[in-house]
């Protein structure tokens, strides 16, 4: 494999990028450029992570404004897509074939001499660390197999911008971990990688630049620590189930980080800028007061919540 | 990076394969042995009159069948199930997808069609038929082939279904009509071409063209159709 350099523009620039699908809206009014290394794209199920992807792919045409590959439009020409290699979300493929197979034949289609290639389908196999199971049919895969197959018809032809829609989804948490280092070394060896995911720790296991996305919009982009820190300017919610839900309230009602406290039906939701500091305090309260805690949850760890609030911050 | 017919060809590789590990073949083959047992049958009766013209219909109701079997299935299946985006993002013509998927699947299905011609010809007279009934089903294969690639192309979900009905309820209804609406059947040119039918008095030239229009016309819409698609 070899460092390849981004072209002068950005790897991917997209313009007032959108796209819908009849009257549903997929991607809307995205601007964005990417200039290389590793990003991972970040939102929940329906945000349009696969929509953008698949724009990158050349898979879908943009319906408004415009996204280049390497300066070219992915959709009407051939010879970019000859630089991208993609995996797709979903699990269907041609069963029928061995993981060899079909590896080779992506390689082929994908612009590899028929000569090298079987060679770089092994190679490639072997990169996601499945050669013992190259001459077994796919039809047989678990998910984290199909995966890593999946993700081997994307590197065979040696691409220089790999795109992976939720790589991570579905596998176990091994698998997780080794397909997480495979994807680090193919950008360390100097590809450019985009990298879906609806699980905002398994973006951050893969890299601290992420693009935020919800609604089909760019929420926000940069490093992961920001949005991290974006995110962390909202209070954090922590919902209570106790049989004391006032003394709970009353224990913490004069601490400077709490921001509201409402009362519910079976508990006390709490609203704070300082969960280390809250969650501290709480179990000070429950066990000096010895309340009985039922349940103890944060809506927060939801990311669709998150989402809520980074798009009122832009309102 | 490939030319588009180099790349038709791997991808004609890559449908047969497909399609020798699945049973399709398999079926085809029984379905495409009906008409010998049918003309062997009706040997065995005595009943010799008009066997060609008898065995012709078999294989009319035949074309029906195996061509939407094979192309509208593999077309269809492809799209439906988004393997396509396999292909897609490849540096790959859409109309090479296309092409390879009828230069693998067409000439199979016409060797069936007319493999199955020959062998209940011999079967039912002991004779062998004519060159231009052999051409005629050969040509007639691969036109329905590419009326399943149009009729897939636009609705991929149900190509297989729609073709084969278009076929029988369409193509084959109106093929027989005494009227010029019979020249937009596919099975009406065909025996034009195939001159086994007497009541038919059209040129065999005239069906050869017949087939070719109607070909180029489906083929045309899938083309277009496949251009136009997303994944």
């Amino acid at each position: 494999m070899t460092r390849t350099a981004p072209s002068a523009g950005g790897v991917v620039v997209a313009e007032n990028c959108s796209k819908w699908y009849g009257h549903v809206l997929g991607v809307s009014d995205v601007s964005w450029r990417l200039r290389g290394g590793i990003v991972g794209l970040l939102g929940p199920n329906g945000a349009g992570k696969s929509t953008l992807i698949k724009m990158m792919a050349g898979l879908l045409r943009p319906s408004r404004g415009s996204l280049a590959v390497f300066g070219k439009s992915p959709f009407d020409d051939v010879g970019v897509r000859r630089r991208i290699g993609y995996a797709p979300e979903h699990d269907k493929t041609w069963d029928e074939l061995t993981a060899l197979e079909l590896v080779t034949f992506m390689a082929r289609l994908a612009g590899v001499d028929d000569a090298k290639a079987q060679a770089a389908a092994k190679d490639a196999i072997a990169q996601m660390g499945m050669t013992d199971a190259m001459h077994r049919r796919v039809r047989g895969f678990s998910k984290g197999m199909r995966q890593r197959t999946k993700l081997a018809t994307a590197i065979a032809h040696d691409p220089d911008f790999l795109l992976f829609d939720e790589p991570l989804t579905g596998v176990d948490p091994v698998a997780r971990v080794d397909i997480v280092e495979r994807i680090r070394k193919l950008a360390a060896a100097g590809k450019t990688v985009v990298v879906s995911s609806h699980v905002l720790y398994e973006i951050e296991a893969l890299t601290s630049e992420i693009v935020v996305i919800y609604r089909g919009q760019l929420l926000a982009e940069g490093n992961v620590y920001e949005i991290r820190r974006l995110i962390d300017r909202h209070p954090h919610r922590i919902r209570i189930e106790c049989d004391r839900p006032r003394t709970v309230a009353e224990s913490l009602a004069k601490s400077d980080h709490v921001a509201r406290i409402v009362f519910e039906r079976a508990g006390v939701l709490i609203e704070t800028r300082d969960p280390d500091r809250c969650y501290d305090e709480l179990a000070t309260a429950v066990v000096e007061h010895g309340v009985h805690v039922s349940s103890l949850s944060s809506p927060d760890n939801n990311l669709g919540a998150v989402f809520e609030y980074l798009t009122g911050e832009r309102r | 990076m490939r030319s588009g017919w180099s790349t038709a060809l791997v991808i004609a590789q890559l449908t047969l394969v497909r399609l020798f590990r699945g049973r399709a073949v398999w079926v085809s083959v029984v379905i495409a042995a009906l008409p010998i047992v049918f003309a062997s049958a009706v040997r065995a009766q005595g009943q010799h009159s008009n066997m060609q013209v008898d065995v012709l219909v078999f294989q009319t109701l035949l074309l029906a069948v195996l061509p939407a079997m094979f192309v509208a299935s593999s077309i269809g299946e492809d799209i439906e199930d988004r393997t396509t985006t396999y292909l897609w993002s490849r540096p790959v013509p859409r109309w090479s997808v296309l092409a390879g998927k009828l230069v693998a699947l067409a000439p199979l299905s016409a060797a069936l069609v007319v493999g199955s011609w020959i062998a209940s010809v011999f079967a039912g007279t002991h004779a062998m038929p004519s060159g231009l009934s052999i051409l005629a089903l050969a040509t007639g294969a691969i036109a329905v082939c590419l009326v399943s690639a149009g009729i897939a192309s636009l609705v991929p979900k149900h190509g297989m279904p729609l073709t084969i009905a278009y076929m029988l309820f369409f193509d084959i209804p109106v093929g027989v009509m005494p009227v010029s609406l019979a020249e937009l059947s596919v099975t009406h040119q065909l025996r034009a071409l195939a001159q086994v039918v007497p009541e038919i008095r059209d040129a065999p030239s005239g069906g050869a063209i017949g087939l070719a229009v109607l070909g180029t016309i489906w083929l045309g819409i899938a083309l277009w159709r496949i251009r136009r698609l997303e994944a």
